[in-house]
Parts: C-alpha cells; structure tokens; sequence
C-alpha cells in the first residue's frame, strides 16, 4: 500500500514551480522575438506592396501616356493635312488647358472652308503643354466617335486622361497622391522646306517649316496617409515620330484650295 | 535497475514538446509570409518582362520600318537583301513596288495575285533577311532556342486593296504605304504566328503593328522642257562640227534650247515634224531665269533657286538625301556606279570624263555634276537628265566632245564648248525620271501603331 503510493507518487511527479518559470520565460522570449520579427516583416511587407503599387501605377501611366504621344499628330486622312476633308468633324481644342474635363465643341470643315476654319491646333498636332497639363491629338478616324483632343492632366493627386469628352483616373486615389506631372515640348530642330517660287515681297517667309518633336514629361508621386514617406518619379522622353509641318499663316489660299508653297 | 530508473526521471523532466510546436508554428508563419512576398516579386518579373517583351516588339518593328525604307533607297540587291552590283539582281524597289507613268504606285503581287512581302530575323549578330522577286520572304530561324525577334514587311496601295483593280487617276502619286510587323519570338514553331500581319502572338511575347506613308522625293520632280537649258548665255564654238539639241519625240515640248541670254553657235536646232527648227526652236533671253537671290536667315542664292525649280529641295538636301551615291568612288567607274544604283541620283564632285555610257533607256540617271563634262568616246551617250552647277569659283559650264545626251541637260551658269555633242530631249526618259529616281521618305503625320 505504501509502496504502491510511493510509486504512483513517484509517477505524478509533476513540474516543480522553477521548471514552470524556466519554460514559460523562455517561451515568452521565443514568442516576443518572433512576434517582433513577424511584426517587422508585415511591416515591411506592407511599405513594400505600397513602394510596388506606386511604382506599377507610375509605369503603367507613363507607359499610356508615352504610347499616346508617340503617335500624336496622326491624321487618318494625311492627303489633307491642311484641314481635312469637307463635312470632317474634330472637337475644336479648348481654349483653356483648365477645361480638360469638359470639351464639347465641334467644328465642321465645310467644302469652301480651307485650312483657316479648323482649328489650328490641329495643324501642329495640336500639343498644348503647360506644368501639370498636356492635350494632344491624333486623328485615328475622322467617322467614327473617339475623336480628338486627347490629353493628360493633374488634378486633385489623381492623373487623369481623358477619351472621347470622358475623363478617367489613372492612378489610385486610395494608395497615392501624385504631386507633381511636368510635360515639356522641344522644337530644337526646324527645318524650312524650300518651295520653287518665293512668297510676295521676295521673302521664304511663307515657306513651310518641318520640326522634330521631343516631349519630356515627369511624374512623382508620394503614398497616401503613413506612407507619405513613400516618394517615387518616373521620367519619359518621347521622340514624336510625326513630325510637325508648319504652313504659312495666313494660309496661301488659290480658288478655295490651301496651298503648302506659293503659287 | 537504478539506470533504468535515472534515464526513465530524465525524461520525464522533459517536458519541452509544447515549446518546440510553437517555435514551429511561428516559423510556419514566418515562411508563409517570405512565401507570400516572393509572390509579389514574381508578379513584378512577369510585368517587368511584359515590359520589356512589348518594348522589344516595338523596336523590332521600327527596326523594319527603317529598314524597308533603306533598302527601298538602295540600289540593286539580292534574294538575301544584300547590295549587288550584278544587273540581273533587281532592285528591291523593283521587286515590290510597281511605278506606272502617271507614278501610281502599286505592290507588286505573285503569279497568283496574292500579296508578296519582305522578313527578317534576328540571328544573335545581326539580320538574316529575304526579299525575292515575286513572293512572300520566307526566313529560318537560328535552330538553337532562343529569343529570335522577326519582323516582315509588305507595302499597302493607299486608299484602296492591293488586288482591286487601280483607279485611272492615282489618289496619291508617289506615295506607297508600308506596314511592318515585329514579334519577340520566331522560333521554328511559332514563326508563321509572330510573322502574321492580323491576330495575336503567342502568350508572354510581343508583338508590335506599325505603318506610314513613304512619299518619292528628291528627284527629277519639275523635269525641264529644252533638251539643253542655261540659266544665262549659251554661246557654243562651232569649230569642229558643233552642236546639236533635238526636241522631235512626241510628247516633248519641240523647244530644243531654253536659255536666259543669248543662244549661238549650234550646228542644226530640229524641232518636232511641221514646227520650224533653228533658232525659232529655241527660247532665248527668258527673264523667268533673272531670279533675285534671297538674302536673309535662309542664304538662298540665285543658283539655288535654280536648282530647287527643278529638284523642288536645295543642292545640299539632294546631295545628302538617303538615296544619293557620290562620285569619284574608289571601287568602280561612273557607268558601273550607275547600273548598280537604278533610281538614285548620282552627285559628282569635280570635273567627269563620259568614256562610256552612263544609264540606259529603261534605267536612266539623275546626275548632278559640280564642275565641266565632257565626252571622251563619241559614241558614249548618257540616258538621263545632267544637271551642271557652277563649282565655287567657277565663271562658266564648259563642255565638250562628240557624245549623246538622251534626256536633257541643265546648266546654272553661262555654258560654252566645243565639240559635236547632240542633246535629245526624250520626255519618256523624263517621265521616268520624275516617278522614279529619288529617295522614299516618310510622310508627316501617317506614322501609326494601331490597326
């Protein structure tokens, strides 16, 4: 009977108080190391989809707006280049670059109406740059319903395009506040084009001119709320590869038809 | 018994086993979460390299645009679209393009009316590429795998389907629209889909569209109606023999010399069949020629203004324009130089000696010869328009000997020699020249990379 209890108690030993102590502080010291690595590593995690988020949204952006540049001032209907075909429709670029939004005017090129009725914006491409704000356009077809000004602009942290009077938000609202959107147009090249006869007063002044077109643009953005500390840029140089063809103004007009040289 | 006993109370002090699941536990989490960063980073290599596979396709692309361009601006060339100087090999424009007289242009198509077109791969050095005559360039590429990027090339009619039959006017003389598709990836099985003009590429590679308008200039654009034209006095010696302008073809004008002074010296002046010859066939002292020169930012002189009536550019455009060759070259004469280079004008620097025939009916020249000319063999004949520019320092165009100018020769300057030279306006030769010699360049404002 004793034996018996002194074995079962010698079985049921137990944890001594110590052991208990030792255990748990060295578990607890396990789990706040861990915890603290863990935490870090969310942490950093975080930052880092932040830092990749901003950084897609910035490339994606540039990308769009590089693509669209290069092939501004594309017109569908290049044997006309000076105004269009009679009856073409284009939205007449806005006489402010503020009104981005909310471009609603047409012009219509009537059949005795040369170059002088369209806007002349058309003629160079119509590029209108300022800090924080470009509009181009391209004529991709002169029918159908997405029709010219394109353009980019800044406003309120948010870069946004617009399409066919629409405007659209390129970047995340929520994630990143875009600060800054610097576009510059180049003209380092300018070449006048000889015609065979020179303009009155014995001038080339009404000679057309051939410039090669550079735009630079920058975009930087910075995340929203406890990742401000979070700056990126991007910066984009576009080579137009239509090149912009400057005609006289006035233009030189014979019977109704727009001239590139003197008659 | 007593060991027993021991090791049997060691292990049970060894209470560690809750210990060991947490610390796993944790490390199981913190796995999951390099696990789940890692998925970010893989993300960013698939965008990185959309990135780079579109970038490469649009380069590969233009790559075919400026290489189409060249070649059209080329002289003869290959079935491998390298030069040649051997006649049989056409010339790539040629080989695609069809130019009529009224200088429509339309591409070419095989025997059974289907579209031909140009290619290219990229064989980790350089391009192998295939232009024949007559049909789709089909190209191989390395067996090796790899990225092979490939673009093929073809040419449009503008405003209107390649096999519809032309309209009688040309919408567009002179210009062609060409389109160019560049891929990543042109390996033995996916070549057929990276080289197709519609539908997609293969998954994860690229694939860019791009096409413009090439317009013909730097030419003989406002060809000149006198077998002989001077921009002052024309007053030839008429010692040995003299010379002689015919302007009798149909189609021609009949004017045989057109000068800006005074017109002497010719040994017989013919115009067309029933129009008096002699001096009523020529125009003398025509003030049109009497051109005042521009000063100014521009710095154009009379002389240019002259040679701009004709080429519609200055001397400077047409002497560095894509298409042009020089002479004196080191490697062949000036017949040579002109066979292998059909279509190109020909800038000669100094004086030339004509021992042979320069061009021919079918494959006349546009040659601008800065200095004299004369004929050293009476039976060389030059096909072709000659124009003659006052070298600096120069007071007069001196020519001489008893050769043919079939075509017809400008001079910016007072023209003197002596000698038999006949010059024969030919207004097919003319004709040719204005709808073919020159460089294909881009049209401003038709560059697109969309369908």
């Amino acid at each position: 009977m004793l034996d018996r209890q002194g074995l079962n108690r010698a079985r049921q030993r137990g944890l001594s108080i110590v052991e208990l102590m030792v255990g748990v502080t060295i578990g607890l010291l396990v789990v706040a190391a861990a915890t603290v690595v863990m935490s870090g590593q969310l942490v950093e995690n975080r930052r880092l989809l932040v830092e990749a988020q901003i950084q897609q949204d910035l490339r994606a952006a540039s990308d769009l707006i590089t693509r669209d540049l290069r092939r501004s001032a594309y017109l569908a209907e290049v044997n006309v280049p000076l105004g269009g075909a009679a009856g073409t429709t284009y939205d007449s670029a806005p006489s402010s670059l503020d009104t981005l939004d909310s471009v609603s005017a047409t012009t219509t090129v009537g059949a005795a109406v040369p170059v002088a009725a369209v806007p002349n914006k058309l003629q160079d491409g119509f590029i209108l740059s300022s800090s924080s704000n470009v509009q181009f356009g391209y004529v991709a077809s002169t029918t159908g319903s997405v029709r010219p000004p394109f353009g980019y602009r800044l406003s309120g942290g948010v870069l946004k395009s617009r399409l066919a009077a629409n405007s659209y938000d390129l970047t995340d609202a929520n994630t990143m506040n875009v600060t800054a959107f610097d576009m510059s147009v180049s003209q380092p090249t300018s070449e006048r084009l000889p015609c065979p006869k020179l303009c009155t007063g014995n001038t080339t002044d009404c000679w057309p001119t051939l410039q090669i077109r550079t735009v630079t643009f920058t975009i930087k953005a910075e995340g929203r709320g406890i990742n401000s500390n979070i700056k990126r840029q991007i910066t984009s140089t576009v080579r137009l590869r239509n090149d912009n063809v400057l005609f006289a103004a006035p233009p030189l007009v014979t019977g109704g038809t727009a001239l590139a040289c003197p008659a | 018994m007593s060991s027993l006993r021991c090791s049997q109370l060691g292990r049970q002090r060894q209470q560690g086993v809750a210990t060991l699941i947490v610390v796993l536990i944790l490390f199981f989490i913190v796995s999951l979460v390099a696990a789940y960063t890692n998925r970010n980073l893989i993300f960013e290599q698939r965008t990185a390299t959309n990135q780079y596979r579109s970038s490469q396709a649009l380069e590969t692309a233009e790559a075919g645009l400026e290489w189409a361009m060249s070649l059209l601006n080329m002289g003869r060339v290959t079935d491998a679209c390298v030069a040649s100087t051997d006649v049989a090999d056409a010339p790539f424009r040629e080989r695609y393009l069809d130019i009529s007289s009224s200088g429509r242009i339309t591409p070419d198509l095989d025997g059974s009316g289907n579209e031909i077109s140009a290619a290219c791969v990229f064989n980790g050095t350089g391009w192998d590429c295939a232009c024949p005559a007559g049909a789709v360039g089909t190209v191989t590429p390395p067996s090796s795998t790899g990225q092979w990027p490939a673009f093929r090339v073809r040419f449009l009619r503008v405003g209107g389907s390649n096999t519809a039959p032309p309209p009688a006017t040309p919408r567009q003389p002179g210009v062609i629209k060409v389109e160019v598709v560049g891929c990543t990836r042109a390996d033995a099985t996916g070549l057929d889909q990276c080289l197709n003009f519609s539908g997609q590429g293969a998954l994860g590679e690229g694939r860019a569209v791009l096409s413009t308008l090439l317009a013909l200039t730097g030419g003989a654009s406002s060809p000149p109606q006198a077998a002989l034209t001077g921009s002052d006095d024309v007053n030839v010696s008429t010692g040995s023999g003299g010379f002689s302008a015919y302007n009798t073809l149909p189609g021609g004008s009949g004017v045989t010399v057109h000068a800006g002074g005074g017109i002497s010296g010719f040994n017989q002046l013919v115009s067309e069949t029933g129009s008096p010859g002699g001096l009523s066939s020529a125009i003398a002292n025509d003030a049109g020629f009497a051109l005042p020169a521009v000063t100014g930012t521009d710095g154009i002189t009379r002389q240019d203004r002259i040679f701009a009536a004709l080429f519609n550019m200055r001397p400077l455009t047409l002497q560095q324009q894509q298409a042009a060759v020089a002479y004196p070259s080191s490697s062949s004469t000036i017949s040579d130089l002109a066979s292998a280079n059909p279509w190109r004008p020909i800038w000669v620097t100094g004086d030339l000696n004509v021992d042979a025939d320069i061009g021919s009916a079918s494959h006349p020249v546009v040659m601008v010869v800065n200095g004299d000319l004369k004929f050293t063999s009476s039976s060389a004949k030059i096909y072709g328009l000659v124009y003659s520019r006052l070298p600096a320092g120069g007071t007069q165009w001196t020519t001489g000997g008893g050769g043919q100018i079939i075509g017809a020769a400008v001079a910016d300057s007072p023209i003197r020699g002596d000698g038999t030279t006949s010059y024969i306006y030919d207004p097919g030769v003319m004709n040719l020249l204005r709808w073919n010699t020159g460089s294909f360049v881009r049209v401003p404002g038709s560059w697109k990379d969309f369908q």
